[in-house]
């Protein structure tokens, strides 16, 4: 994959760095009130907290364990 | 279909794009969805009012063709990862909400490409309760919730999009649809049909060669 812009050229997309990734889903669970191994197990029992940390955790699922 | 492989920029875009114009066809009023990509493209998020601080997003689609006020918000996201210089769904959700903050849903479509669980990839989950259902549990002694259950839609290649959810949102009387919005539907359903029956060849092209290979014999 070519190497990409740090700026979008298409008025729909942003480009977002890896820290602002990791900003959101801090905040995000900060917001909730759970831990990332909290949110985790709530996903492996298919049994949520809150619509809203189902809402989160198809966000942010990659963001503990992104693509090598 | 382009010989050369659209960048991922262009890839986001086209994502979004193409959601917002089925919608604004359909059941809204000039909304504009947008994607966020991570720098370097392994990651990207559609969703209507996210940035790069925001990338789930944080309140719903207002279900209105005209002036007149919503009475109900859809919320619709994408997580995207890239695969062989393409970006493809990892997660998507479309849910129903009788407000704006996503705090009260009808019901909601998930589909999690790799769940980490036992339910579905591709399932619906309906925020309802139902007596028969209760009475089920009691007999089983179970302590479950309708809400809660994970009903199957279709598994990975033939689960529903959202065209599916617009169409059924019109026919059952929930929100209105534009003139023409059945056409809409259509055109970007086949696409979407399309991309999953290409991505289903790549999976098992033997499964192909084999089918075509029968249809030439049949000539």
């Amino acid at each position: 994959v070519a190497i990409m812009a740090r700026e979008s050229k298409h008025s729909e997309v942003e480009i977002a760095s890896r820290e602002d990734v990791e900003r959101f889903a801090a905040e995000a669970l900060r917001s909730l009130g759970l831990s990332p191994e909290e949110l985790a197990r709530q996903a492996a029992t298919g049994r949520f907290s809150s619509d809203r940390a189902r809402r989160v955790w198809m966000a942010i699922h990659t963001v503990a364990s992104p693509p090598a | 279909l382009p010989p050369r492989r659209p960048d991922l920029q262009t890839q986001a875009a086209g994502f979004a794009d193409r959601t917002s114009e089925v919608l604004n066809r359909t059941v809204t009023n000039g909304i504009r969805v947008r994607a966020v990509l991570e720098f370097g493209g392994a990651r990207g998020w559609v969703g209507y009012g996210i940035d790069r601080a925001t990338l789930a997003p944080p309140r719903g689609i207002p279900l209105t063709i005209s002036a007149a006020p919503p009475q109900c918000y859809l919320n619709v996201a994408h997580t995207l990862v890239q695969e062989d210089g393409y970006l493809v769904a990892a997660r998507s959700t479309f849910g129903l909400y009788l407000d704006e903050e996503l705090e009260q849903n009808v019901f909601h479509y998930d589909y999690v490409r790799d769940p980490g669980n036992e339910y579905p990839p591709a399932h619906l989950q309906v925020s309802g309760a139902s007596p028969a259902f209760d009475g089920l549990c009691d007999r089983l002694g179970l302590a479950a919730e309708l809400g809660r259950l994970h009903f199957p839609v279709g598994g990975k290649r033939f689960r529903p999009c959202l065209e599916d959810v617009i169409e059924m949102l019109i026919v059952e009387g929930l929100v209105l649809g534009r003139n023409g919005w059945a056409d809409a539907v259509e055109e970007h359903r086949s696409w979407f049909h399309r991309i999953q029956l290409m991505a289903a060849v790549r999976r098992d092209p033997d499964a192909a060669r084999e089918e075509l290979a029968r249809q030439d014999a049949d000539k």
